[in-house]
């Protein structure tokens, strides 16, 4: 069997291993780093600042201002070092870059960079994305479930959320406007996915790839069933006028207002997950992934395990889809179609399966890149003004351009870094 | 009575018998072999015992409670803990948790503990955690609690998997060739363990092992199988008999080993 690292782990002290208690192998994790060779070369600092160069470079002249594009990236990047310092991989900067990570948000509100749509629109996507990326990674980095179904999952509670609270009709739908309260039927939402979880689950019981094409037909029938059942769903028609939350008279109406409801559910979600992977239950999750034999000869019940994995993720997935549809307002079929659940997976993925941490990093790097694309075709332009030979990139090849970049950024981390930023394993 | 009684056990695949009318006990505190030659049925056996496979019909009692047919993790509730061919430890987890794992009856295992009651499981979890090394220092690898489980040595891994046997207080163990690939200077520490296991542990022991030394030394009782039970006894006994040489020889399975 292969070691992650290119050296064979020091052996840890019993006061060491114990007293820290921090997470999974994370000690050891921290033992086997490497001295030589590309994986010496491409830490997760020097990645993060790389990062943050890159980000500096699109975005700072382009789009939104020195100002904003310098705090942005000063955000990200610090973000970037502060949640690594969390995992544990660099506790020396842990407690500078959490400062600087602090001043940077409070240079956000100060400069009113948050009066910006686009900057607020952008976190409680980041917020939302967080709890999919997260639920995802209980079920594949953990579990070893490998599931497509996810976007699925969050289409289904977004429009049970919808047709519950809609304020209107919305024709040609003609079906009843139930108009009932917010918060209650968040959580309906959640419930609702977890039993259309419940209704598929039986391809619990396939093996490996099988299992995996399972997931992809419930995500495509999922997003048939929308289209279909156009009496409930309005079909290729969105529902529209979904509800912001109240609480006590203040309405979350605006972007930045919705942010303040978004991160605090996110970080509740997060917390939630990341106490169940951290606990005991955690580990039978990590047995049945490493091998479900040996789980089920120590006595776990692999086959429940798994269907309460798949089902306790489900939720997470619908509750993220209400709050998503909360905030757009709108609950269109095209969200919840299966590109979105591979870009949930490369979120997983790229930010390091098997670390609940490594989602969240994993949607700040996702958001990174697809959100600096938008800014290609003035940079082009820009640099096409200084040298003629260079392409420019127009808005309409930005798209192709988008999907160029992710199959090349793709195959570098799987080529160099297979195991994501802060990853545990390498995905097989 | 004794803990584990096997009796009357059939088992084909497809056509072919591979288990006839075969049946053995096991005692607390005593080690039983089951030997005889490759395709012969033992690890279809073990594989029967420990809820892996259906038998095709027969008895198999754990204190007198009926567990035939019953899947591995209620073999294992039932108190039967087994190993498998080839050591199988528990990648990308440390040494600890690899045998942590294996503890019985974890209440933080279930969602509602960990998410409601976290100072139950955190108390429950330093005693499971504290059990565990014991049993690890017992074993002299306490030093690879806290390395990931594939930096260990193969018989460091072997060890491991004993310790996380040990660890589950179940009162039958299943070694499964535990010799295989183990180096010759070692094999006296390892089969010290075994007979460990059940004189100071007190645990009942089926071995299946091609090394006959080693079985003579450790073992109480011998079962020599052969599709069916050929000869058995104590082991003084069974290396006397006629019929072991001929148990060996000549014996073409149709079976998977």
């Amino acid at each position: 069997m292969t070691t992650t690292g290119a050296q064979e782990p020091e052996p840890q002290t019993l006061g060491g291993g114990l007293a820290a208690g921090s997470g999974i192998g994370a000690e050891a994790e921290q033992a086997a780093a490497p001295s030589q060779g590309w994986q010496a070369v491409l830490t997760p600092q020097r990645v993060a600042v790389a990062f943050g160069a890159f980000l500096l470079l699109t975005l700072a002249p382009f789009g939104l201002g020195w100002i904003d594009g310098a705090v942005l990236t000063v955000l990200y990047a610090f973000a970037s070092v502060a949640v690594l310092a969390a995992a544990g991989l660099q506790k020396r900067y842990g407690l500078a870059a959490f400062a600087l990570f602090v001043l940077a948000l409070s240079l956000l509100w100060r400069f009113d960079i948050l009066s910006d749509n686009y900057m607020a629109s952008l976190i409680v996507v980041a917020s939302i994305y967080a709890i999919l990326a997260t639920s995802l990674n209980m079920s594949v980095g953990y579990t070893g479930l490998m599931s497509l179904s996810h976007a699925g999952f969050m289409g289904v509670g977004a429009y049970t959320f919808a047709i519950l609270t809609t304020q209107t009709s919305n024709p040609p739908r003609g079906a009843e406007v139930f108009n009932l309260p917010y918060w209650p039927s968040i959580v309906a939402a959640g419930l609702v996915a977890c039993v259309v979880a419940l209704i598929v689950s039986p391809i619990l019981r396939l093996r490996g790839h099988f299992f995996v094409l399972a997931t992809v037909t419930v995500m495509l029938s999922l997003s048939q069933i929308i289209l279909a059942f156009g009496w409930l769903t309005n079909g290729s028609l969105a529902i529209r006028d979904v509800p912001r939350p109240v609480l006590f008279g203040f309405s979350f109406d605006t972007a930045e207002k919705f942010l303040l409801f978004s991160i605090p559910v996110a970080i509740l979600c997060i917390l939630i997950i990341r106490q169940l992977v951290e606990s005991p239950y955690g580990r039978v999750l990590t047995t049945i992934r490493a091998n479900p034999a040996v789980a089920s000869s120590i006595g776990k019940n692999v086959g429940f395990v798994r269907l309460r994995v798949y089902v306790t993720t489900a939720f997470f997935a619908g509750v993220a889809g209400a709050v998503y549809v909360s905030y757009f307002t709108v609950a269109a079929h095209s969200n919840y179609l299966v590109e979105f659940s591979t870009f949930l997976l490369i979120m997983v993925v790229l930010g390091g399966s098997g670390r609940w941490l490594g989602s969240v990093i994993g949607v700040i790097a996702y958001l990174a890149v697809s959100e600096s694309v938008r800014f290609l075709p003035d940079v082009t332009e820009w640099m096409h003004s200084y040298a003629s030979f260079l392409p420019v990139i127009t808005v309409e090849k930005v798209g192709g351009v988008t999907t160029m970049l992710w199959g090349a950024l793709l195959f570098f981390v799987m080529l160099f870094r297979p195991q994501g930023i802060i990853g545990r394993y390498r995905l097989e | 009575m004794a803990i584990l009684e096997v009796s009357g056990v059939y088992k084909s695949f497809g056509g072919n018998l591979v288990l006839e009318n075969v049946g053995m006990q096991a005692e607390l505190g005593q080690v039983t072999s089951l030997i005889g030659p490759n395709g012969a049925g033992k690890s279809t056996l073990l594989n029967i015992i420990s809820g892996f496979l259906k038998a095709d019909s027969g008895a198999v009692r754990m204190n007198g409670r009926e567990i035939a047919g019953y899947p591995p993790f209620k073999c294992f509730k039932a108190g039967i803990a087994r190993t498998f061919q080839d050591s199988q430890v528990l990648p990308y987890m440390t040494g600890l948790d690899n045998v942590v794992v294996s503890s019985p009856g974890q209440r933080g295992e279930m969602e509602h503990n960990a998410l409601f009651r976290p100072w139950v499981v955190a108390a429950e979890e330093r005693e499971r955690r504290a059990e565990a090394m014991a049993h690890l220092a017992s074993l002299d690898i306490e030093s690879k609690a806290a390395s990931l489980s594939q930096a260990l040595s193969y018989g460091q891994q072997k060890l491991l998997e004993f310790a996380r046997m040990l660890n589950s207080r179940a009162q039958v163990f299943l070694l499964d060739e535990p010799m295989a690939g183990i180096h010759p200077d070692l094999i006296e520490g390892l089969s010290k363990m075994i007979r460990a296991a059940a004189t100071e542990h007190g645990k009942a022991v089926i071995l299946v092992e091609h090394n006959l030394k080693v079985v003579m030394d450790v073992s109480d009782y011998v079962v020599v199988v052969r599709g069916e039970v050929v000869v058995e006894g104590p082991p003084s006994e069974v290396e006397k008999d006629e019929r072991l040489a001929s148990a060996f020889l000549g014996f073409v399975s149709n079976a998977a080993t």
